[in-house]
């Protein structure tokens, strides 16, 4: 019994080794003084200071936060919206809908791209006149497209869990429909709602495809930012950039998983 | 979880206004007044400021700022620069036609500025906007250079040549031909490029040179010629370690290969990195050099501050601090002239004019059938040949039906096996086995149960 125990905890050594090494050694040459990710020549913070001055990679990072930010929420809002709405429909009805929520998530990165570029182009030519509509507006657009099934795909379980008679019982003590809503569902499904909301946000940042051919002259994303270096060479401030990034994520799961311990805790008191 | 829901919707709300606030703030600032313009260049192909200290040059400093500087100076009025980048010629390419997005200045490479001329993608230049043309060397204006036949329709950027670059701990012998790339003595430590023109050319170039034909240059259309190069290359393939695109640098700095093709500016990266390393170039052969020059795209909006733009880009500071930053050869003769420039008389970076007409060819944009014949071979080439791979494959895949098989067959022996279950055998089971204690104490209750079953009714 012990034996088969610690054969299993070496196995989960390995994986855990596996998928965090790549991470260590970004983190490791965030550090080095020279410019290599082969050779370490020294510890020194010059990447640190460098990436506070690229005012490029500062100004995609920035774009990068504020569009997975609002693509998020705005695609929380409707898919949320969107679950609660097929929740009432019936089988056969629902079963439609599913499937055609389901296309965009199952179309490659490329096909989703390449036909929102082309419907953008026509929409610019033909009803506005001017051809040259890419910018902040179209990837907003597309990345909203391809997070809602995402999304409505994260809130229709928590729906299921959750008892509709509860909102009756609200109605029957007098709520409104609307505040039966609002005081009753949504917190029971904002475990859903919630994973919805962190999925969107992820899958925005680190997507490439879409973005880049939706994208125009001024507005570029930290992923476009970095492939556009891989022909000369990826300047090494991008490890500070990212291992910056990871120790904030970290940072933060950390702080839930205590915020959520400590709720716990008490409430078994 | 109450609270906690408490604090989702809050922090929901917060974070909603901030990211409103924060995107109105961005784009209500933008003016209509505000001149802009679009600039498209490759990745970190600019001074953009954030070298410091002792890798830094004189005049070095963010371009782009300087620019915005310079024009509200000069004219008063405020210039917003749009700076973004692409990775490859064709991507550029790809954007450009499909339409979309209006750049005012992109800097395409030699073949495709051919092909933008050929497919009257670009506008023709108004020189007279441009003085500080008088500042690019004159081999770029004459016949060294074909891309841009008659000169008038892009600038001159930065450019630079293709050579060998090695590791002097491991490689002996002659490097300065194309020979060396096919020494069996460096098996599996040699690098090619993962790209067809590049890699083709070299194969070419060595055709070339191994029949004395002067007649198969990089840019044949004979596609007999594309053919026989092929072969050289499917002979070269066992000795090739990997077809490498940025990779090279890793590679070649940790010592895992010891030969590979690439261009002076990257060598200079990784020479920097591992003093092993020692740059070649070819003496006996055809090798590449490139340009990548400034083109206003057919239909630009701001014409007249895209050629301010350039004309800009070739004064001596800017033209001395985006050669020293990217580490490539700078068109511009009074940088070449200068004695203070780190690259002053490398003949690397700067060849001799007559080897530069020579010795050296710019690619050129290629008729269709020969494109279509060079994306045939280079499938072919890089087709991967599987072998010892394939036995492995097999062997998973039929490990995993046989596996699936195994399960499928024991769970329907299960249940057929349950419909078989003797009832009988149940039953001699039902009374659970006292130990010695428990029956001894069930027969007192047995004797004295009447007893007390009485003593109960009289309560």
């Amino acid at each position: 019994m012990r034996l088969s125990s610690l054969w299993s905890k070496m196995y989960l050594v390995l994986i855990f080794v596996l998928l965090y090494a790549p991470i260590a050694v970004m983190v490791v040459f965030s550090f080095n003084a020279g410019n290599s990710t082969a050779v370490f020549s020294g510890f020194s913070l010059r990447w640190y200071e460098s990436l506070f001055r690229d005012r490029a990679i500062l100004r995609s990072l920035y774009n990068t936060v504020i569009l997975a930010f609002l693509s998020a929420i705005i695609s929380t809002v409707l898919g949320t919206a969107a679950a609660v709405g097929i929740s009432y429909l019936s089988k056969w009805q629902r079963k439609i809908v599913d499937t055609v929520t389901n296309i965009p998530m199952m179309n490659p990165d490329i096909v989703t791209g390449v036909s929102l570029l082309l419907l953008f182009v026509f929409v610019g030519k033909n009803l506005l006149g001017n051809s040259a509509v890419l910018g902040f507006w179209t990837v907003l657009i597309s990345h909203i497209t391809f997070n809602l099934p995402y999304v409505i795909l994260s809130v229709q379980p928590a729906l299921r869990g959750c008892d509709t008679h509860l909102s009756e019982a609200a109605r029957d003590l007098g709520c409104t429909p609307v505040g039966a809503f609002f005081r009753v569902i949504l917190p029971a499904i904002s475990p859903g709602i919630l994973t919805g909301f962190i999925m969107a946000l992820t899958l925005s940042i680190d997507d490439f495809v879409i973005t880049y051919f939706t994208s125009g002259n001024a507005f570029e994303t930290l992923p476009m930012k970095i492939y556009n270096m891989t022909k000369v060479k990826v300047k090494p401030d991008i490890n500070a950039l990212s291992t910056l990034m990871v120790v904030t994520i970290l940072l933060l799961l950390v702080l839930i998983n205590v915020f959520e311990a400590r709720s716990n805790k008490k409430k078994r008191r | 979880m109450e609270k906690f829901a408490f604090v989702l919707k809050r922090l929901f709300a917060l974070s909603l206004a901030v990211a409103v606030f924060c995107s109105i703030s961005t784009f209500a600032f933008a003016k209509d007044e505000e001149l802009e313009l679009n600039v498209y260049n490759w990745g970190e192909y600019i001074d953009d400021g954030t070298d410091e200290g002792a890798s830094a040059c004189d005049y070095s400093g963010d371009v782009i700022k300087k620019f915005e500087e310079y024009y509200k100076k000069t004219y008063g009025k405020i210039v917003k620069v749009n700076y973004s980048t692409f990775e490859n010629n064709e991507s550029l390419y790809t954007k450009l036609k499909l339409g979309g997005a209006n750049y005012d200045v992109v800097v395409p490479s030699d073949y495709m500025i051919n092909r933008f001329i050929k497919e009257g993608m670009l506008e023709e230049l108004d020189f007279s906007n441009i003085p500080n043309y008088a500042n690019i060397h004159d081999s770029f204006k004459g016949d060294a250079w074909n891309y841009d036949p008659d000169h008038k329709y892009s600038v001159p950027y930065l450019w630079g040549t293709v050579g060998i670059v090695y590791n002097s701990k491991h490689v002996f012998g002659d490097v300065s031909t194309w020979d060396a790339l096919w020494n069996k003595e460096y098996k599996n430590k040699i690098l090619m490029f993962n790209n067809p023109r590049d890699t083709f050319a070299i194969a070419l170039a060595k055709l070339s040179s191994d029949k004395n034909n002067e007649s198969i240059t990089i840019n044949t259309n004979d596609l007999s010629h594309w053919e026989e190069a092929y072969k050289l290359l499917e002979e070269q393939k066992p000795l090739v370690q990997a077809y490498v695109t940025d990779e090279v640098f890793n590679k070649m700095e940790k010592g895992e290969a010891w030969l590979a093709p690439c261009y002076y500016g990257d060598a200079l990266v990784m020479m920097e990195n591992n003093k092993d390393l020692k740059f070649a170039s070819i003496n006996n052969s055809i090798a590449n050099k490139y340009v990548d020059a400034f083109c206003i795209p057919k239909g630009a909006k701001n014409k007249k501050l895209a050629e301010e733009f350039i004309n800009f880009m070739c004064t001596k500071e800017i033209s001395f601090a985006n050669a020293c930053y990217t580490g490539y050869s700078s068109p511009n003769k009074l940088v070449t002239t200068d004695n203070t420039f780190p690259y002053y008389q490398d003949p690397n970076a700067y060849p001799a004019d007559h080897r530069l007409e020579n010795s050296y060819d710019e690619f050129l944009w290629l008729n269709p059938e020969t494109q279509e014949k060079l994306d045939d071979l280079w499938g072919k080439l890089k087709k991967a040949e599987l072998g010892f791979l394939k036995y492995i494959i097999f062997g998973v895949i039929a490990g995993v039906i046989l596996a699936l098989a195994y399960v499928i067959i024991m769970r329907v022996k299960k249940s057929k096996d349950s419909e078989l279950y003797d009832y009988e055998d149940d039953e001699e089971e039902e009374t659970p086995k006292l130990s010695r204690k428990e029956q001894k104490f069930a027969e007192e209750q047995e004797k004295y149960s009447p007893i007390l079953a009485e003593e109960d009714k009289l309560e």
